[in-house]
């Protein structure tokens, strides 16, 4: 076994996250900085999301996901960052010692002045859903087709199925079709689509694909390969209405049900995980419940738009640097817990630093529950409320930015909880 | 759709009986599109005349007109493919550099499907210079070398 090696910044995972934490971490004054990726090149799942609609909010463009990459990993390149492939890190201590192997060094330990955790996330896959019916080949979740089609070179059927209405499912229904394959329809259990309006139109409505809202996959039918699945509506709790029976013929299923990010490693770190977020709780500085320990991007939550996470990473990469600079990681005297209420769910932060709340305006990111119009946030500090704002619509298929000023704390302080709660008009 | 646009104006703009009624605003056909400006995907009504847009309704805001114009009179997509390089992984991943009618993606798809391209391609290369006469290049995503 090889000696353990000092480093002062570590990033898990050289995807979109890890990129931009890496770059950050350099221009706050990192030099020590390794990126380390399971892949054998960098760019996580932008590699295969050859689609365009990257990029619009940093680079003021519509880029496709290698594009948008291939900024990042140049950037990286010429800052000399060193990023290691094909390597898995198997293990994280919650005193920083990182465990990784690869085929090239074999096993390796890293002790890190500051890890970034930028792992990203996994799709929900069958066994989640509790489907009934044959164990046969042709399912696969939306993003292993994906791979297959864009970066494999293979086609996962000939006639396809698609359930769940998220926007790795419509992309993928587009490309089938592209591609020459019957998409037959898209099958959502909700009432509305977890889809952007945008993919809805350009990946279904544009070539006739029907998006069944309401109902559900029912049955699995098929022996050694899918032959094909019945489709059942659902009532408003969600359950089958017998009788509404439909079969479709198909010979494959996807499923784009859902992500779920991937903290295997940050539970081995000892890292609290939020249960609604499926991610670690962090603080305003992105800090997790372990110090030293930062995390960003969909191993923190799951983020809508990649550019929302090259920033949130530029941040967790930055107060990894200067965390790893100081090795001041106490945990900040005082805390304030910040709690969903009514209509709102998977607030991240999950708590704010006293200070830092009453200095400079502090963003908070969740998800309304349920689609509302015409809603009104409502900030509370200890039980009052101190900021009401309004929007015109909310779903959850869009993540909400919340920014929390100094100045709504003029009349209370100090504050001990805030609570953000989303009130339908 | 095509057939009804034929009965504009322009088409029977010789025949006097129609002059007598052309500051009448025609109708030719309604459509039912979804705005994708913002995640409230207002359901537009969009009525045309002469492949016009005269009136929309349905829409909260003036971003749902603005798009009915643009998306019932020149619909235009963003095209992705995927060239297979043989013996290679992954394929070559190319995009439109800009957005092409729509009504042009499947003749566009056929042209990036007919490409062979000579390797070493470097990402932003130009794979089809006019892509189907509509004045746009097709150019690579990645690097293959």
């Amino acid at each position: 076994m090889n000696a353990i090696i000092p480093i002062d910044v570590l990033i898990i995972g050289g995807g979109p996250a890890g990129l931009a934490a890496a770059l950050a971490a350099k221009a706050a004054g990192a030099d020590d900085i390794l990126i380390l990726e399971r892949e054998n090149e960098l760019g996580g799942i932008l590699r295969q999301c050859i689609h365009t609609g990257f990029g619009l909010h940093i680079f003021k463009e519509e880029l496709t996901g290698p594009e948008y990459a291939a900024r990042y990993i140049s950037d990286v390149q010429a800052q000399n960052i060193p990023a290691q492939c094909d390597t898995m890190v198997i293990d994280i201590t919650s005193d920083r010692l990182v465990t990784c192997v690869s085929a090239a060094h074999g096993l390796q330990q890293f002790q890190a002045g500051a890890i970034v955790l930028a792992m990203g996330c996994r799709e929900r896959p069958r066994g989640a859903l509790g489907i009934p019916g044959a164990r046969c080949s042709g399912i696969y979740s939306a993003g292993t087709a994906q791979r297959f089609v864009n970066l494999e070179g293979y086609l996962p059927g000939r006639r396809v199925v698609i359930l769940g209405s998220g926007d790795i499912g419509l992309i993928m229904a587009r490309r089938l079709t592209f591609a020459g394959i019957k998409v037959e329809a898209v099958v959502e259990l909700m009432p509305y689509s977890s889809g952007l309006k945008r993919n809805i139109v350009q990946c279904l409505d544009d070539f006739g694909i029907p998006l069944m809202l309401s109902h559900t996959v029912t049955a699995i039918h098929g022996k050694g390969r899918l032959t094909g699945v019945t489709i059942s509506k659902v009532d408003a709790d969600l359950k089958p209405i017998p009788g509404s029976e439909l079969h479709l013929p198909c010979d494959t299923l996807l499923l784009s049900v859902g992500l779920i990010p991937e903290n295997e490693l940050s539970r081995n770190a000892g890292v609290d995980l939020d249960a609604t977020t499926g991610g670690p709780v962090v603080d305003n500085r992105l800090q997790t419940s372990v110090p030293g320990i930062f995390a960003c991007g969909n191993v923190l939550h799951v983020h809508d738009l990649v550019d929302h996470v090259s920033v949130e990473a530029a941040e967790a990469g930055r107060q990894a640097a200067l965390a790893a600079a100081s090795r001041h990681q106490d945990e900040p005297e005082s805390a304030v817990t910040v709690r969903a209420g009514d209509g709102v769910r998977g607030i991240v932060p999950q708590r704010i630093n006293s200070e830092a709340l009453t200095t400079a305006p502090v963003k908070l990111m969740f998800r309304p529950s349920s689609v509302c119009r015409n809603a009104v946030l409502v900030v509370e500090a200890d039980g009052v409320p101190v900021h009401r704002v309004k929007k015109r619509v909310l779903t959850p298929g869009e993540m909400v930015e919340l920014s929390i000023k100094p100045d709504f704390f003029a009349a209370v302080k100090p504050v001990r909880e805030l609570c953000i709660s989303c009130e339908n008009q | 759709m095509m057939q009804r646009r034929a009965f504009g104006r322009h088409a029977l703009g010789h025949l006097s009986h129609v002059q007598l009624f052309s500051d009448y605003p025609m109708i030719t056909m309604k459509r039912e599109i979804t705005c994708i400006s913002c995640p409230l995907g207002c359901s537009l009504e969009v009525s045309l005349a002469d492949g016009q847009v005269v009136a929309v309704t349905g829409n909260e805001c003036p971003r749902g007109v603005a798009y009915a114009r643009q998306e019932c009179v020149h619909p235009e997509r963003m095209v992705t493919a995927l060239i297979p390089i043989p013996g290679r992984t992954p394929p070559l991943s190319v995009r439109t550099e800009r957005p092409i009618p729509k009504n042009r993606i499947s003749d566009c798809l056929c042209a990036i499907a007919a490409a062979r391209p000579t390797l070493p391609i470097r990402i932003g290369d130009v794979i089809i210079p006019d892509v189907v006469g509509v004045g746009v290049a097709v150019i690579a995503t990645r690097d293959l070398l």
